[in-house]
């Protein structure tokens, strides 16, 4: 570790429910890349591979020796806006990202909260979706290839940049969500969608939980279809925003239906509606210090699921995508509440804490880990 | 699968049997795992729109188990009258819609799995995102190397308010890539974007499916459009200005739901009104870049017209998605030979423009010495490491999709051939 220590110079990070600060190396190429991993696997240690390090609420307690971020190893590779694909380095943000495809009347999905934070390679590694999964389904769906590297320094590529292909294994969906436990990214490969020539928001105010979801509910029936629909709470109401954008026809037609379906919608379009867009996806719980809880589930048991946190925790604001059914809240973590959630059919993730209930990883999971990261040095979780 | 662990034999995974890769020869014996007999709809769940299936069921069945809810199974393969889902889960096929609404792993949401030391595996959902590794994921497109998916959870969307059917007719083949390339370029969201060349409409307009693509053109754009009425209407609009912009001298539109199914029966029985042609056909099925669509469909003319070769062209125009089909006769060995040096050069093309072997039929055993022109050694070998986590002793489908290099060698125990003969 000694010789590595001082090539890795003074950058520290710290990992939730770790005490002591671990060494971060950020190499700027590559090559350098390549060179520290093989010798963090020479030396046994264990490396938990970051981008910015916003999502460590996953890692809680790694038992790493060593960040490796990829932030120093940005930049967009190729971006042809004929072809709809965008293939760009693990370390460029996201804000960068959807900048560049802009340029192009491209959208970037997955539309995640506080952009310039988050990179590439980080949110796919977290499996990380926007509130635009409603309308065009999680992040692992967008990633058409990658080139990643292995612990025995090697780098390799799974799949491609073209929109459609199945030459060989999608091994970049087995990658995509593997939270720094199998690879490091280095590469991702992304299809885009068309950038919105309109959008709308409606904001509706409502007394109870049960209101809001029966509002969203009927947001949810054809022929309508959302980009994103948000639920949070503000104190005693609760706020629920859909947006709608597309074709300003599609928008038009749309804000119709919202009207006919529902009383009490507070409009606002153009950059108005751009704007609260974006506050409220950046309303996202951050990952600090405290516990928080990811959960997945069925979005006709979202309300069951939010009965059950609010019994534990009736002072907590989950934020909620209703129509995807996804929460996210911090709260303190309690083993009751994971098994009953979990009882519903809801997948829990724990950030920020240790898993009171997490399932340890099957047979099968075991041998890929084996297979993927042979020196077993990447201590991430999926 | 438990004894056929104890017996040591290769398990060759199969649908309907209606691949066009080899994926479910038994080209090295052992035996043949056929799921077109679990043809259950088990479950369809309008609120959380999915449905539960085993794996034998038909892709249309699908569709027509839960169209009364007003629900579809997006995924559309030509094959889809017969094709089961289990088949498309291994193969992670395609079909014309999937230039909107992407190709089967996009639509599955969960699976049963049984693997070759006879584990039953429940993998995903149909919650929409499980924890751990995405392993649907993983398993999707595997080929049946992975293990055999007998249940399978499918994600459904709803049916749109409306879908318009646009014929646009070009005096060249080449307007119609050049149009469609521009229509990606301009961010319009069809829902399917097909080309027919006119050998293509010559042989559908003499077979049964005859579908009304008229005579004077040289090739035809096939575009659906759906979603909302107002919406359609105006995309459909712009993709007419594009098509003309492009030489179209006319562009048509399906009058009502019978005219519009007389078209897309026209189409997807293209391959089979191929016959008139010829005995044999190759399908060929390689992809490209979207902007590189003209060039290599120009490239794939010439490599067939150098050896003296029929081609017709139907594919997937709006994926990029190539399907150059040769006519030809296999009772004719020399030109068997110069069929196959075609489709070799073609895939030699679509790579070297940066396009890949397969854009929905897979690798099989068609291509399977073909993936070292994608792929390097070490690629190829990290398939090989995660296909030896789901089977340790590579029974499942051997010698398929990834070559067999040196030590990397398929050992399984040969099927014992019964006394007095037999087939494998």
């Amino acid at each position: 570790m000694s010789a590595l220590a001082e090539r890795l110079g003074p950058l520290r990070g710290q990992l939730p429910g770790r005490d002591a600060e671990l060494p971060l190396a950020a190499p700027e190429s590559e090559a350098a890349l390549v060179e520290l991993i093989q010798e963090a696997s020479a030396g046994g240690l264990k490396v938990l591979p970051i981008g910015n390090g916003t999502r460590l609420g996953g890692v809680f307690g790694a038992p790493a020796d060593l960040l490796v971020s990829t932030r120093a190893i940005s930049g967009v590779v190729a971006y042809e806006p004929g072809d709809g694909t965008v293939t760009a380095l693990a370390g460029t943000t996201m804000s960068d990202l959807a900048g560049a495809v802009a340029a192009g009347g491209h959208r970037l999905t997955p539309d995640v909260p506080r952009p310039r934070e988050a990179t590439l390679g980080g949110v796919i590694a977290d499996g990380l979706s926007g509130g635009d999964r409603l309308r065009f389904g999680p992040t692992r769906h967008h990633v058409l290839g990658m080139r990643v590297l292995s612990s025995d320094g090697e780098i390799t590529k799974t799949g491609g940049r073209l929109v459609k292909n199945v030459t060989g294994f999608e091994l970049h969906r087995l990658y995509a969500g593997s939270g720094g436990s199998l690879c490091l990214i280095l590469e991702a490969s992304l299809r885009l969608f068309a950038a919105p020539a309109a959008r709308a928001c409606a904001t509706f105010t409502c007394s109870s939980l049960e209101a809001a979801l029966d509002i969203a509910e009927r947001l949810s029936a054809p022929p309508l279809e959302p980009t994103a629909v948000y639920l949070s709470r503000k104190e005693s109401s609760w706020s629920l925003i859909a947006t709608l954008d597309g074709r300003s026809e599609r928008v038009e037609r749309e804000r119709a239906l919202v009207e006919e379906r529902t009383q009490g919608a507070a409009w606002c379009e153009g950059a108005d509606a751009d704007a609260l867009y974006t506050t409220v996806r950046d309303e996202a719980p951050r990952e600090t210090e405290a516990s928080a809880l990811r959960i997945s589930v069925r979005p006709s048991r979202v309300q069951q699921a939010l009965h059950l946190l609010l019994r534990h925790s009736p002072n907590s604001a989950p934020y909620v995508h209703p129509l995807a059914g996804t929460v996210e809240v911090i709260t303190d973590v309690d083993r009751a509440l994971c098994v009953e959630l979990r009882a519903l059919g809801a997948s829990v993730r724990v950030r920020g804490a240790a898993d009171p209930g997490a399932a340890s990883a099957g047979a099968l999971e075991g041998r890929l880990k084996g297979a993927v990261d042979p020196h077993g040095i990447f201590c991430g979780e999926a | 699968m438990r004894l056929l662990k104890k017996e040591g034999l290769p398990v060759i995974p199969r649908g309907a049997g209606t691949g066009l890769a080899g994926g479910a020869t038994p080209h090295e014996g052992g035996v043949v795992f056929k799921t077109s007999r679990m043809r259950r709809v088990l479950e369809v769940n309008e609120r959380d729109r999915f449905a539960r299936v085993e794996a034998g069921v038909v892709n249309v069945d699908l569709t027509s188990a839960c169209s009364h809810h007003g629900l579809h199974y997006a995924p559309d393969p030509s094959s889809q009258q017969a094709c089961t889902i289990g088949g498309n889960v291994a193969n992670n096929s395609g079909g014309p819609h999937c230039f909107r609404y992407g190709a089967t792993t996009r639509s599955i949401l969960g699976l049963t799995v049984i693997t070759a030391d006879g584990e039953v595996l429940e993998l995903g959902g149909p919650e929409p995102d499980p924890e751990g590794l995405d392993l649907v994921g993983c398993f999707v497109g595997c080929e049946g190397m992975l293990g055999v998916a007998t249940e399978v959870s499918c994600r459904l969307i709803p049916t749109p308010e409306t879908t318009e059917t646009l014929l646009a007719l070009f005096p060249s083949l080449d307007g119609a890539c050049e149009a469609v390339t521009e229509l990606i370029a301009a961010n319009l969201e069809p829902s399917a974007i097909e080309i027919l060349d006119r050998l293509t409409i010559e042989a559908v307009e003499a077979s049964v499916l005859a579908a009304g693509y008229p005579d004077e053109a040289d090739a035809v754009l096939l575009i659906d459009i759906d979603g909302l009425f107002e919406e359609v209407h105006a995309t459909a609009r712009d993709v007419e200005e594009i098509a003309r912009s492009h030489g179209a001298f006319d562009v048509r539109t399906a009058t009502d739901a019978k005219d519009r199914a007389r078209l897309w029966a026209g189409r997807k029985g293209a391959f089979g009104a191929m016959g008139r042609i010829a005995p044999d056909l190759y399908v060929a099925d390689v992809v490209v870049p979207r902007t590189r669509l003209k060039e290599v469909v120009l490239a794939t003319t010439e490599i067939c017209k150098a050896r003296g070769l029929k081609l017709s062209n139907v594919f997937h125009a709006g994926d990029g998605n190539l399907h150059p089909n040769i006519s030809y006769d296999r009772r004719d060995e020399e030109e068997v030979a110069r069929v196959l040096d075609a489709g070799t050069e073609i895939m030699k093309k679509c790579v070297a423009v940066g396009g890949s072997l397969s854009g929905e039929h897979g690798i099989g055993l068609e291509k399977r010495d073909e993936m070292h022109r994608v792929f390097s050694e070490a690629d190829l070998d990290a398939m090989l490491r995660v296909r030896a986590a789901w089977d340790p002793e590579e029974r499942m489908n051997p010698g398929k999709a990834i070559p067999v290099r040196g030590c990397m060698e398929v050992k399984t125990k040969p099927l014992p051939v019964p006394a007095g003969g037999g087939r494998s």
